[in-house]
């Protein structure tokens, strides 16, 4: 790469998308990173043509004009990584924004990085417990796997993966990273306020590109994040948490600046790398000889539509997959997680054993045929019903009411301590009611209980 | 006087040069639908506001090697090909400050009711928002003066609480009985309207005006009539305007009515630019139009002065389709939803708040202490109320428990309604609540519920005048006031 | 070619008018001139060229001095 800089101009701006005009044969190459003169605005460099190159701001272009000069940096986006980074908050391009002073990093990296090789890869077998009922019964995470969280607006996604971060960083005592991508601000505060509450941010590194930001550093800030993964995981051999709240939002980034660089809309006017960029990233989420990354990516469904382009092919990338749905949040029922839509790879007797396998089994079939009955109900009654279908109804309805649990995180909304539940506990409380040992309690004790003991305890009081 | 005023002119033409007013100039090479091709302008900006000859304003959106493509913020044919265009050397920007308190503008700060605003202040319509660390957790409550609100989808200041439900609900109500119940509570207030008719936008003037709020409102306007790029940057300005505030410590208000109009005139616009449609033939940046506007809503931290900026963005629906792409968009950027629904509005429930769906991410911190105490189970009550309501449809016999739930239930929704810009005080509201719980309403029959509901606070108001001045200036429920109140029912 | 366009106030004389060529031929490089008249300049003359206007009409002028005495 050579270090030789040179000076471009500014030609044509449309929006965050940006041409400069470089001398023939001295164009930057492609995912070079150039900065205008007073070195505010930085830009990708996407596309390259003779003595144009089409670059992706990732500032704000607002008040930029033409014949402004831009500088070659002779390099990427390179970022600060390793232990210098533990406790810090970042942008895309790794720069402070916890304005607790300057990064003194040895070591810096380029946020484009081929993915490990096959050879030295490694299947994830093995399951790691998340204190939420639903999740462990019915969809285990994968240890070194990579696990979606599908939901559309408003349904808990960013909720149950703060619940995730609470109850997983803390007992996995090992590093995290927390990419927020396109997200609230607010959240991205009230995130760095709880983690150095609980200590835990002293393990973590927090990049950040939310959504007030331009469509450029909300494209490249998941980058940052897993580039900041991967140096523990390679160099540090280092199992590593990695948490991403919102991988949609990466592929949205990239469709805002897509038709601006020319490229024509694919399917629901989404860009036609859409398969690509995302390939780019996930298939660098992996576990190798070295080390391992774990992630957890919030999916963000738009429109409660998941056949839309973008949920689809995240879809296809993912070991386990909880999805929350809107009609389950309306039951009042937090984590909102649909248990028939929600499924794990490892949801297998040979990973989780046979009683678990059993209990999860049975659950879903309860669940599945009181759906079924539901449309009967409604038409004739549930007086209609046979003795067994009554039973496997009620039955059901406790089961809904039992997946709720109160979260650490949802303490100031909802007012109740957060309860952890461990793996045992929960398939044994679930064996329970799916085996009709607790069929005398009332419906509302299994609400937002624990485990099953809480319940018993509940139910006294009604 | 008199000679003093000549000297002070004589010595300002004696010390004047004249010198030549050099600056860059571009003409209109083509133009229609809203958006004009400009060519030459050697010093062009991106977003620069653009003056055309005969006074017409445009926006420079597509820079380009000769020139730039820029969007009219005029309509009409002011500005024809040949047409002499110069840069005004700032991106779009508005006065800002306390002099546009009581006044309606236009989002680039003409004043639309009369004088020139005056102000040396002027900030651009775009602005970054409050990065992570200059932000601080919502922790006061912004009274909206609804019982339905305030007790079960509370809004804290620096919040965002999206209003939303389909035509005719009375979104525009519950967003203008929030700006009214803010009076005498030092919040600035402004109104922002967005594709309006301008018949809606005089009438909202005329409630705000007939209510004393324009005391320390601001209504910035772009009607149905004005250009799709006036409609655009209407939010951002409003948005503007409230900043000044925020950041000198104050506390602001923000309604923005409604931003499903304005993804419509962004939609336009982006489609006369010839760029390409995506879902619904939005343009693919439609996220980022609201994001960038939603997130300057901010609580500052005390190090940035404490302001606080609230905004009630209203969105309409079609059908009550809340999984529509535009309203799970700004759903998904807001912190929480009061969803409103026609149903329940024709059956005479105002504000038709949909109990179940609406929901504050926030508020709860920031609820009022007495309000928590008296309202932590109502959610779960009318939740049981409605699903048991659903299962008594099917005719089975009802026991005299569930009858009696069922009855309550009624009497509780019917407490929730009130009437347009009939506001509730903190301490009424809690009383209220507080003695429906305690059985100061059982056996009144659902029909005679909201006289039931008046009567009381007027007996309140006579019988224990200080327990409801405490409650609102302690901003809490003490045992000595419960049982104030109770004695005040004879229980 | 470049042209220059100069807007003259109607009182503008024609000695004066080919002085304000002559000066833009030389310290500018403009090479073709053309004439127009605007009664609402008040005086003085407007000239556009290479992208750029050169205002020194009296209405201009009028106009600045207006602000700078508003300033205080």
């Amino acid at each position: 790469m050579s270090s030789e800089k040179i000076q471009g101009k500014i030609i044509k701006i449309a929006g965050p998308v940006v041409d400069v005009r470089f001398p023939q044969g001295k164009e930057p190459h492609v995912n070079a990173l150039v900065t205008t003169d007073d070195g505010l605005c930085h830009m990708e460099v996407s596309q390259v043509g003779a003595g144009v190159v089409r670059c992706v701001a990732l500032e704000a272009t607002e008040g930029l004009s033409c014949d402004v000069g831009v500088w070659t940096t002779g390099e990427g986006i390179r970022v600060p990584v390793g232990d210098e980074l533990l406790g810090r908050v970042v942008d895309v391009l790794g720069r402070p924004i916890d304005g607790m002073g300057e990064i003194c990093a040895r070591t810096h990296m380029d946020i484009h990085r081929p993915a490990p090789d096959l050879r030295v890869q490694k299947p994830a077998t093995e399951i790691f417990e998340t204190g939420v009922k639903v999740i462990d019964l019915l969809v285990p995470y994968p240890k070194g796997g990579k696990i979606g969280l599908f939901g559309g607006a408003g349904v808990g996604k960013t909720v149950l993966i703060m619940e995730l971060i609470h109850n997983v960083a803390r007992a996995h005592g090992g590093n995290s990273v927390f990419t927020g991508v396109g997200e609230r601000s607010r959240e991205g505060t009230e995130l760095i306020a709880d983690m150095r509450a609980s200590g835990v941010i002293e393990k973590a590194i927090l990049a950040f590109g939310q959504m007030n930001e331009p469509s450029g550093s909300r494209m490249r800030v998941a980058l940052t994040g897993l580039t900041m993964a991967e140096y523990l995981r390679d160099v540090q051999h280092k199992d590593v948490l990695l948490f991403i709240d919102n991988i949609y939002r990466y592929v949205q980034a990239g469709n805002e600046v897509s038709t601006l660089l020319g490229r024509l809309p694919s399917a629901a006017g989404y860009q036609p790398t859409l398969a690509n960029e995302l390939g780019d990233l996930e298939e660098r989420i992996a576990s190798t000889d070295k080390g391992s990354i774990t992630s957890v990516q919030a999916v963000y469904v738009p429109a409660d539509d998941l056949t839309d382009p973008a949920p689809a092919s995240i879809f296809s990338h993912l070991d386990a997959t909880t999805v929350l749905s809107r009609e389950i949040a309306e039951m009042g029922i937090y984590p909102a997680v649909d248990p028939l839509a929600s499924a794990s790879s490892l949801l297998e007797k040979e990973y989780v054993g046979e009683t678990h396998y059993r209990v999860a089994m049975q659950v879903q079939e309860t669940i599945q045929r009181y759906n079924d009955l539901k449309d009967i109900i409604a038409i004739l009654g549930m007086d209609e019903l046979s003795k067994e279908d009554k039973l496997i109804v009620r039955r059901a309805r406790k089961l809904q009411r039992f997946m709720s649990q109160p979260l650490f995180v949802a303490k100031a909304f909802t007012g109740e301590e957060g309860r952890f539940v461990p793996v045992e506990k929960t398939v044994e409380s679930f064996r329970r009611i799916v085996d009709g040992e607790v069929d005398d309690l009332p419906e509302a004790a299994f609400f937002m209980a624990g485990d099953i003991d809480d319940v018993i305890e509940k139910a006294k009081t009604l | 006087m008199a000679t003093e005023m000549s000297a002070f002119l004589r010595k300002k033409i004696e010390s004047f040069s004249v010198k030549p007013v050099v600056y860059d100039y571009g003409t209109v090479s083509r133009v229609g639908d809203g958006v004009a091709r400009v060519v030459g302008l050697p010093g062009r900006r991106y977003g620069e506001l653009l003056q055309f000859e005969g006074g017409a304003f445009g926006m420079a959106i597509d820079l380009e090697e000769d020139g730039a493509g820029a969007v009219l913020l005029n309509t009409g044919n002011a500005v024809s090909v040949g047409s002499r265009v110069h840069g005004t050397g700032h991106v779009c920007d508005v006065p800002v400050g306390e002099s546009l308190i009581g006044r309606v503008v236009d989002p680039i700060g003409r004043a639309l009711d009369g004088a020139d605003i005056e102000s040396d202040t002027y900030y651009p319509v775009e602005r970054p928002a409050p990065d992570l660390v200059s932000r601080r957790a919502v922790d006061t409550p912004l009274m909206t003066g609804m019982i339905s609100i305030d007790s079960l989808v509370p809004i804290g200041r620096g919040q965002r609480e999206l209003i939303i439900g389909d035509r005719q609900t009375g979104k525009t109500t519950v967003a203008l009985d929030a700006i009214l119940n803010q009076k005498g509570k030092d919040v600035i207030c402004i109104y922002c309207a967005v594709g309006q008719k301008a018949s809606t936008v005089s009438a909202v003037l005329d409630t705000l005006r007939a209510n004393g709020a324009m005391a320390y409102s601001i209504v910035v306007a772009a009607t149905a009539s004005d250009s799709p790029a006036m409609q655009y940057l209407s939010p951002y300005a409003a948005c503007a305007i409230g900043e000044y505030f925020m950041e000198r410590g104050r506390d602001v208000l923000v309604v923005y009515d409604d931003l499903s109009k304005h993804a419509v005139a962004y939609r336009a616009m982006s489609l006369l630019l010839r760029r390409s449609p995506g879902r619904e033939a939005y343009p693919g940046d439609i996220f980022y139009l609201h994001s960038r506007l939603l997130e300057r809503a901010a609580c500052l931290s005390r190090e940035r002065g404490g302001g606080t900026l609230t905004a009630l963005p209203i969105i309409e629906t079609k059908g009550g389709n809340i999984s529509a792409y535009i309203p799970t968009n700004v759903i998904s950027i807001t912190d929480g939803q009061i969803y409103l629904e026609s149903e329940l509005f024709h059956n005479g429930v105002r504000p038709a708040v949909n109990t179940g769906l609406s929901v504050s991410r926030v508020g709860r911190a920031a609820q009022p202490q007495a309000m928590r105490k008296v309202s932590s189970s109502l959610r779960i009550e009318l939740a049981q109320y409605r699903e048991m309501a659903v299962f008594s449809r099917f005719g089975s016999d009802l026991d005299a428990s569930t009858r009696k739930m069922l009855e309550s239930g009624e009497r509780l929704t019917i407490l929730l309604t009130q009437g347009k810009n009939e506001l509730y005080s903190l301490a009424e509201q809690t009383a209220l609540l507080f003695l429906f719980k305690n059985g100061g309403f059982d056996g009144v029959s659902p029909k005679q519920m909201r006289l039931a509901a008046a009567e009381m606070l007027m007996k309140l108001h006579v019988m224990c005048p200080d327990t409801l001045e405490e409650i609102d200036r302690t901003g809490d429920l003490s045992d000595e006031a419960k049982r104030a109140l109770l004695e005040c029912i004879g229980a | 070619m470049k042209t220059a366009k100069i807007v003259c106030a109607p009182n503008v004389s024609d000695d004066a008018y080919a002085y304000i060529c002559a000066r833009f031929a030389r310290r500018f490089g403009a090479e073709a001139f053309e004439r127009e008249t605007d009664a609402q300049l008040l005086g003085g003359f407007v000239v556009l060229f290479d992208g750029k206007v050169y205002d020194m009409s009296l209405r201009t002028q009028l106009s600045a001095l207006r602000a700078d005495c508003e300033k205080e």
